[in-house]
């Protein structure tokens, strides 16, 4: 998890951050402690707002594809991280939106297959252009 | 090997502004009052960790 060491770039962007994981509040508090996360974490049980967002439910070549499986590797080696067990549908696959105050989606990034994920450093670059 | 269909996000909040998700504290969250005074990042994590 990179996000939570880009907490303060959001804060001082003017904008919050938030994180939505499946299954419950009890899953999503261990999940902060684990990660010695500081981000809110909602926890959405039965994916509604995932499909309310748009996230897509891969399929067996958006979960281990040898692209998928090797880009999942290797973010683990760089980020000294293992994944644990997951909760949850494995095959929801996640995003993220940046939404202005007035409730427009400026900028989206919903992932294709597991490994597709926006980094910290695109949601941040595309929520200060939401608030300049 | 079968893909999913592929991703579809909406081009506005509506739809999600009125949807309610517990919090890691269980206190209830509207998802509309994150964005009601600032600009917010919304980030659907596939599984936690």
């Amino acid at each position: 998890m990179q996000l939570h060491r880009a907490r303060s770039e959001f804060d001082q962007a003017g904008a919050r951050i938030v994180l939505i994981g499946q299954a419950t509040p009890r899953h999503a508090a261990h999940f902060r402690r684990r990660q010695g996360i500081q981000l809110p974490v909602l926890a959405d049980e039965e994916r509604v707002s995932y499909r309310a967002a748009g996230a897509k439910v891969g399929g067996v070549a958006d979960l281990v594809s040898p692209k998928v499986v090797v880009k999942g590797a290797l973010t683990g080696l760089r980020e000294k991280t293992i994944q644990g067990r997951t909760v949850g549908s494995p095959t929801q696959l996640g995003g993220a939106l940046v939404i202005a105050a007035d409730g427009r989606i400026t900028w989206s990034h919903m992932s294709e297959d597991a490994g597709d994920n926006a980094t910290p450093e695109e949601i941040l670059a595309a929520v200060r252009t939401t608030v300049a | 090997m079968p893909a999913g269909r592929a991703p579809n996000p909406p081009s506005t909040a509506d739809g999600l502004a009125d949807i309610v998700l517990p919090d890691h504290e269980a206190h209830d969250v509207r998802l509309g009052e994150l964005w009601s005074e600032q600009p917010a990042a919304l980030v659907w994590l596939r599984h936690y960790g």
